[in-house]
């Protein structure tokens, strides 16, 4: 398996997704080699059970990122040519979005074994449409990424459609797999006071959280532009905005300007224990992308036993059905945000009852060992084609 | 949209400059020169920029044979990467 970032290079949803799969499937007793990229205070090669974390060393840089790209991709070429030479070659490649296609691909020819492409989001749907020469080349090679592999998981059916429509594949070809969760690290008992009171918030306090990468995608910026619309009616409402990214100067200016800086609280990155500690002591998580194949962090959200608002987009109305596990909001539209927040916080047996039926959810269709068993249907069928 | 996203690949190009050219670790650590040298950039607008990313926890510095060196700390190459993700 080959991915550019896996734990604790974070960098955002395929190092979850990667990390967690990983695991389920080795716990099912496949033998996994996960080559990835180096990070400072992660050791080179690391061995859990029958999975492998193999971290590669970039030696040669160059700023342009899409060169970067190149040379990364060639020495993880290198890496897992050696790897196949030491202990055999593998019974299947398997790479995560364009970054790590082009390595995948020479692997496939080189070694002649299928390639499988998990696709966790488009070039045109992350940046809202291909406006320069990097845009185009990440989309053709997203294109050739869908043509080589022998199928293609892809993290739900807005992104099915979305690969099908845009790269023109064959609709057999692309399969919908979910990102899962291991639900039980969000089964611990915390102290509430004593996690808000870290961050100066009282318990009387209305905690709105919200998590993920800065970035104009995730749509933070409509968030705090619906903030000052909550705060009218709930003037003690704190807003938590868990990550970080090249956004956070500009967010936070933009809380000067609507004057609710002190009331909004940038943590930046935190360890995975405290964001379960977070979860569990806010009163209602938002989610407010403009753009989301999927969004890993509502089924935090739902693990962690808080109720959920969203956007109405991509997988996020996949995952969410209204007024039953979770509340849709309409995406880039802060009043609607602030509608949603007020839906959950003016009724707490609504609040219970959506959080109720969201949990149940996720242990049903999410858990990890549940997502694991269904790429192993796609590793025994992709095998079993090359039989054939 | 396309603005502000033309402008979200402004914003942190040094950072994502620094990560591609390996000044990840402060075994890798590069000079002002060296940065200078590789990104072709004015040293002393380039010093601005570092002390500013410093400030904020991007950039990590360190002294080896009493010359300054720079290399971004893991939070800094993680934001770096976010545009890209």
């Amino acid at each position: 398996m080959l991915t550019w970032e896996y734990p604790p290079r974070i960098v955002g949803g395929i190092a979850r997704h990667c990390y967690g799969i990983s695991r389920a499937l080795a716990n099912k007793g496949i033998e996994l080699h996960v080559i990835t990229l180096e990070f400072p205070g992660a050791p080179y090669r690391e061995v859990i059970n029958k999975l492998c974390v193999h971290r590669v060393k970039v030696e040669i840089g160059n700023p342009n990122f899409m060169v970067w790209v190149l040379l990364f991709n060639h020495f993880m070429e290198k890496y897992s040519g050696m790897l196949a030479r030491d202990i055999g070659k593998p019974n299947i490649v398997h790479v995560h979005d364009w970054l790590t296609t082009l390595a995948g691909i020479t692997l496939k020819h080189t070694l002649n074994v299928p390639l499988i492409l998990t696709m966790h989001s488009t070039e045109i749907g992350r940046s809202f449409g291909l406006y320069d020469t990097d845009s185009f080349t990440k989309d053709s090679i997203e294109w050739w990424g869908c043509f080589e592999a022998k199928y293609v998981i892809v993290i739900s059916e807005s992104l099915r459609r979305e690969v099908i429509n845009h790269f023109k594949v064959p609709e057999w070809k692309v399969i919908k797999i979910p990102n899962g969760i291991d639900v039980s690290r969000f089964q611990v008992s915390i102290d509430r006071r004593v996690v808000r009171s870290k961050w100066g918030i009282s318990e009387s306090d209305k905690l709105i959280i919200a998590v993920g990468r800065l970035t104009t995608q995730k749509g933070f910026h409509i968030l705090i532009k619906a903030f000052p619309l909550i705060l009218r009616k709930y003037p003690n409402a704190r807003l938590m905005i868990v990550g970080d990214g090249w956004m956070r100067g500009e967010l936070e200016r933009l809380a000067y300007e609507l004057g609710v800086r002190d009331k909004i609280i940038f943590t930046g990155f935190v360890s995975d224990q405290e964001l379960v500690a977070l979860l569990k002591s806010a009163d209602v998580m938002v989610i407010p992308s403009l753009y989301e194949p999927f969004g890993i962090t509502t089924l935090e959200a739902m693990a962690a036993k808080v109720p959920v608002v969203v956007s109405q987009v991509g997988g996020l109305a996949e995952i969410i059905e209204h007024e039953k596990d979770g509340v849709w909001v309409y995406p880039g539209n802060p009043e609607s945000i602030a509608w949603g927040v007020d839906r959950v916080l003016s009724d707490p047996e609504f609040a219970k009852y959506i959080v109720h039926n969201a949990f149940e959810k996720v242990k049903k269709f999410y858990d990890w060992s549940i997502i694991a068993e269904k790429v192993l249907n796609v590793y025994r069928k992709a095998i079993g084609d090359q039989h054939e | 949209m396309s603005k502000s996203i033309r402008h979200e690949r402004r914003i942190p190009e040094l950072l994502i400059a620094l990560n591609n050219i390996g000044a990840t670790h402060p075994s890798r650590a590069l000079s002002l020169k060296e940065i200078a040298d590789r990104l072709r950039m004015n040293i002393e607008e380039l010093e601005e920029k570092l002390n500013e990313l410093l400030k904020i926890g991007y950039i990590g510095k360190i002294k080896i044979d009493e010359k300054e060196k720079f290399f971004l700390t893991p939070v800094g190459i993680l934001v770096a990467l976010s545009v890209y993700s």
